[in-house]
């Protein structure tokens, strides 16, 4: 069993377990500032700590102008600078993934974000996207003490 | 034998507070040090001996006991003091401090040679001394003369140790671990107090920490399973009272009976404020409060945490004021509250901010014993002079310079300063000065390291460059000073060869700079060939909390550094003179009469600006070293304090912003980087360091070698051009202000006369009638001289294709065409040459650059 939070974004339903997840903001005061990177969506004061908000669709390289609503707060890892978030259209649910309804992702999305999905689980009405966070972070060299 | 660790602690941070006075007491002159100091001196080494004993700490007790003879002898004998002397006892405290700095190794470390050339000294002093004495110290069992150092010797027990030996009895010093075996040995803690009773009067009974202890306590058990030290008398001998009290034969120690001689004295002489150094930490905390001292020893841990929590206080109370705001008028009482709350949040911050600062001499007293090590090693002659030691700063900034500070110095003494023969040729004092200086500068403090050696040698840092490649392409008569002091800079010229090819500086500045550029510090070279360089760092004066101008622009809330800002301008329309004039795309400002290049801060995200004016903007006035600009912003909010998060890793690349912040309002806001911002705009010509870098990497072939020039006119026709990196300024003057004297004209700056030089009087160039009324003076950067033109044309921004055969005329660099037009690009220093020489001055270095 896998503990999940699933949100929506774009046309897709992702996860992301909840071991990474710190928390859930879903009122973003968000600063956005110029010059930062594009997939920067910008930064929030989370109780007194700067926290970096990631465009969660723009990371993956498939933008769409669905509004987005959440910011998915993720915890520090060792070794990690900067408390990050995902921005996302909107966080859902937490829900338990067996993993038996659980699949790698086939080589036939490898050249599109394979290296960001961990899995694909098969859930009743929809396939959710797990997302590989360290992978996510790895592609993107971000959060690197030297970046 | 370590007791405890926490108590071993204390001890390191003393011990190294006391070899500290004690260098500081030694790198007086030797004719300064007095009875006094030598006693002071004395006292340090000797707390040091107490408590280490009182440890076990064996080999720091022989160390420290060796050079407390040496210093007696002077202290006593009055035998005479010489340099090696003082050399030996200084190595003698670098050994200790060793041993200290790794105290729960210090027995392992080899100490032998260090006591041997220690008491060989000793003996040459016996000798002196005329033989008349033994030396009183090594006679004395070396356990009790530490032991005792452990007890408050005051008034009362001196006098009850006076009473009891005028009746014939013995004191002694017990130390007693009250372990499982010992207590069953002797029958329990009952029979052991019953013992002691018997035999002795107890004077005083403490614990290893100093905390007083009594007898009942010990009767009921209560310090079973801990050591306790008792002072007690006893008519019994010494072998006899240790058979009854059934103890180890060490454990047991004589305080000698005459209390003038060296164990006690120091201890009491000099009272019971000193005790408190010789004593447990325990107790000498209890000795401060009960004087009312006036300091306080505190964890550095906790005034962390207490600044951290100040400083997040400081933000709340900038978010409930915010919030509040609306609800003034409607809540009665409110407002004096609100002021209440926000007057002693800043207060509290502020004097939290104030415990962590530490004079800058804590720091500068290190360097005398530098100093002195480098006179003797490079056998220069060398005085280093202190200036502002009473600057303070924070503390964490002042633990950051050390190293840098080590640096430079080192690098002053070493390149800097020339050889005592070499000086003496140049008729300079034999003697040279090394200077450190602290100064406070608005809400900066700037940290001067200043020699008055021979300056930097700029054509051998440009062979360097040019052999180092780290200018490929690049001519050599193109390198300006400020880009050869980027170059030392530069990690590659520093590593390498350092020292057998380098005759001028650099070693290590690269490491320097990234060190400061951590505490948010800046750094500042200035040469003056044949009369020393100095090296200014600006350093902030605390580290999180900053003083700032909030401005907005485009709707986004923005943060700049009070620090950086010198005055605030609101532009009014009405005035022609008030208004922001355009130059080929960049903007300028007219400020008192100077030009003053502004940018949109909007610019910076949305380089199109062109055809706007500013009508209602206001202009943020900058400075940055010596450079001045302005920021033009729609909104200023105001001032706030504001609390410095660290830039996130993926916002460094943007290059304009220092920091994060957050805002009354709740909101993440962007602290400006103002030297970012001057880069970014090209105000400054260091856009160096970064090309160097990728010219290291890979060799680029199409180098942008686009530079900014003013073209302006002299009397005559041609255009001639000058570098803007080379400017400092330039002034619209009347005619009427040039004031002649002789051949020479000068103009006034600051009342201060600043000669002025018309170019065509050393250039090859037309002279013309020069009837105008308006000049122009252009003020070069480190010359103290005026270059007059009659117009300035405009700033361009191109790449010169010197064509040199088409003119060689001495004092420019060559002609070139810049939009259709010939102009003539002129050669700073040899132009500077041509007048110093006219003038009657030499200046040698920087001939070697044409």
């Amino acid at each position: 069993m896998m503990k999940v939070l699933s949100f929506k974004s774009g046309n897709n339903l992702y996860g992301i377990e909840t071991r990474y997840v710190k928390e859930i903001n879903r009122q973003p005061e968000i600063t956005a500032l110029p010059l930062a990177p594009e997939v920067v969506a910008g930064f929030l004061n989370l109780r007194g700590q700067v926290v970096s908000l990631l465009d969660f669709e723009k990371l993956l390289g498939c933008p769409t102008d669905h509004p987005k609503k959440h910011a998915i707060v993720l915890k520090k890892e060792p070794g990690e600078v900067d408390v990050m978030a995902l921005l996302v259209e909107q966080a859902t649910d937490v829900i338990d993934v067996p993993e038996a309804l659980c699949e790698p992702p086939t080589p036939y999305l490898a050249n599109e974000y394979g290296a960001t999905i961990k899995m694909i689980a098969k859930l009743e009405q929809q396939l959710l996207i797990i997302i590989d966070k360290e992978n996510l972070f790895e592609v993107f060299s971000l959060n690197k003490t030297r970046c | 034998m370590l007791k405890n660790e926490d108590f071993i602690q204390e001890f390191v941070e003393e011990a190294r507070d006391h070899l500290e006075n004690f260098e500081r007491i030694l790198l007086h002159d030797l004719a300064d040090i007095g009875a006094e100091q030598i006693n002071d001196a004395f006292r340090a080494i000797h707390s040091i001996k107490g408590t280490a004993g009182f440890f076990g700490l064996d080999q720091i007790v022989a160390i420290a006991h060796a050079m407390e003879t040496i210093l007696d002898f002077v202290n006593r004998k009055k035998v005479t003091f010489s340099d090696a002397e003082i050399d030996l006892l200084l190595e003698a405290r670098d050994r200790l401090n060793v041993l200290v700095n790794d105290v729960k190794h210090s027995d392992s470390y080899p100490i032998e040679d260090i006591l041997a050339r220690l008491e060989l000294t000793a003996a040459d002093f016996t000798n002196q001394a005329g033989q008349q004495a033994v030396p009183v110290a090594i006679e004395q069992p070396q356990l009790s003369s530490h032991f005792f150092a452990v007890f408050d010797f005051n008034l009362k027990i001196q006098e009850q140790i006076a009473a009891f030996r005028k009746t014939g009895y013995h004191i002694y010093g017990i130390e007693m671990a009250l372990t499982d075996d010992f207590l069953s040995h002797s029958g329990g803690s009952c029979a052991i107090t019953a013992n002691l009773t018997s035999v002795a009067k107890v004077l005083v009974m403490i614990s290893p920490n100093g905390e007083p202890l009594n007898v009942d306590d010990l009767k009921a058990g209560k310090y079973n399973h801990q050591l306790i030290l008792i002072l007690a008398a006893s008519i019994l001998e010494a072998s006899l009272f240790i058979q009854v009290l059934g103890v180890p034969a060490n454990a047991v120690n004589v305080l000698p009976e005459d209390s003038q001689s060296d164990v006690l004295a120091p201890a009491l002489e000099t009272g019971s404020d000193d005790d408190g150094h010789n004593a447990m930490p325990m107790e000498r905390g209890a000795t401060e409060i009960n004087e009312g001292a006036e300091s306080l020893r505190v964890n550095v841990k906790l005034l962390d945490d207490l600044m951290n929590m100040a400083s997040e206080l400081v933000l709340a109370r900038n978010r409930l004021l915010t919030l509040l705001e609306p609800e003034k008028k409607r809540i009665p009482g409110l407002p004096p509250v609100l002021a209440n709350v926000d007057r002693l949040t800043s207060s509290i911050q502020e004097k939290i901010m104030l415990t962590r600062m530490q004079p800058v001499g804590t720091l500068f007293n290190r360097y005398p014993r530098l100093i002195r090590d480098l006179s003797k090693k490079l056998n220069k002659k060398l005085e280093l002079k202190i200036e502002g030691g009473e600057v303070e700063l924070d503390k964490s900034i002042l633990e950051g310079l050390s190293d840098p500070l080590v640096h430079l110095v080192r690098n002053a003494a070493d390149h800097g300063i020339e050889s005592a023969a070499q000086r003496q040729q140049q008729g300079k004092n034999e003697i040279a000065t090394i200077t450190l200086k602290a100064s406070y500068e608005g809400s900066v403090v700037n940290i001067e390291v200043g020699d008055d050696g021979s300056g930097l040698d700029f054509a051998r840092i440009a062979t360097i460059a040019r052999n180092k490649k780290l200018y490929p392409e690049n001519e050599p008569n193109r390198f300006s000073e400020k880009e050869l002091i980027e170059v030392l800079f530069n990690p590659g010229f520093s590593t390498a060869d350092r020292l057998s090819e380098v005759s001028g500086r650099g070693v290590g500045l690269d490491v320097v700079r990234t060190n400061l550029d951590k505490l948010g510090g800046s750094i500042d070279i200035a040469s003056q060939p044949g009369r020393g360089t100095t090296i200014k760092l600006t350093m902030p004066l605390t580290v999180s909390i900053i003083q700032s101008l909030v401005v907005a622009s485009n709707g986004i809330k923005m943060v700049i550094p009070q620090a950086d800002v010198q005055e605030t301008i609101k532009l009014k329309n009405t005035a022609r003179d008030q208004q922001i004039e355009a130059i080929n795309g960049k903007y300028f400002y007219r400020l008192r009469n100077q030009l003053l290049p502004v940018v949109y801060l909007s610019e910076l995200w949305n380089p199109d600006q062109s055809g706007r004016i500013a009508q209602d903007h206001k202009i943020v006035v900058l400075k940055l070293g010596s450079l001045r600009f302005g920021l033009l912003v729609e909104v200023l909010i105001g001032n706030e304090e504001t609390l410095i998060k660290p830039l996130p890793g993926i916002l460094k690349a943007c290059g304009i912003y220092s920091g994060l912040t957050i805002m009354g309002d709740g909101k993440v806001a962007p602290i400006l980087d103002i030297a970012g911002i001057a880069r970014k705009m090209a105000l400054v010509s260091d856009s160096q360091p970064q090309t160097q870098r990728n010219h290291s990497e890979q060799p680029v072939a199409a180098a942008d070698n686009s530079e900014d020039f003013v073209l302006f006119r002299a009397s005559g026709t041609e255009i001639l051009a000058l570098n803007i990196a080379l400017i400092k300024r330039i002034d619209k003057i009347k005619k009427s202000e040039l004031a002649h004297i002789g051949e020479r004209t000068y103009i006034n700056r600051g009342n201060q006369p600043l000669p002025v030089i018309r170019p065509e009087d050393y250039l090859a160039i037309n002279r013309g009638a020069d009837d105008g009324d308006d000049y122009y003076v252009i003020t070069p950067k480190g010359v103290p001289i005026g270059i007059l033109a009659t117009e300035i044309i405009e700033n361009v921004h191109f790449e010169p294709v010197l064509d040199s055969r088409q003119c060689t005329m001495p004092g420019t660099l060559g002609a070139a065409v810049c939009d259709e037009k010939m102009i003539l690009i002129i050669n700073l220093y040899t132009l500077l040459e041509a007048v110093e020489a006219d003038h009657g001055e030499v200046r040698d270095d920087e001939s070697a650059l044409v």
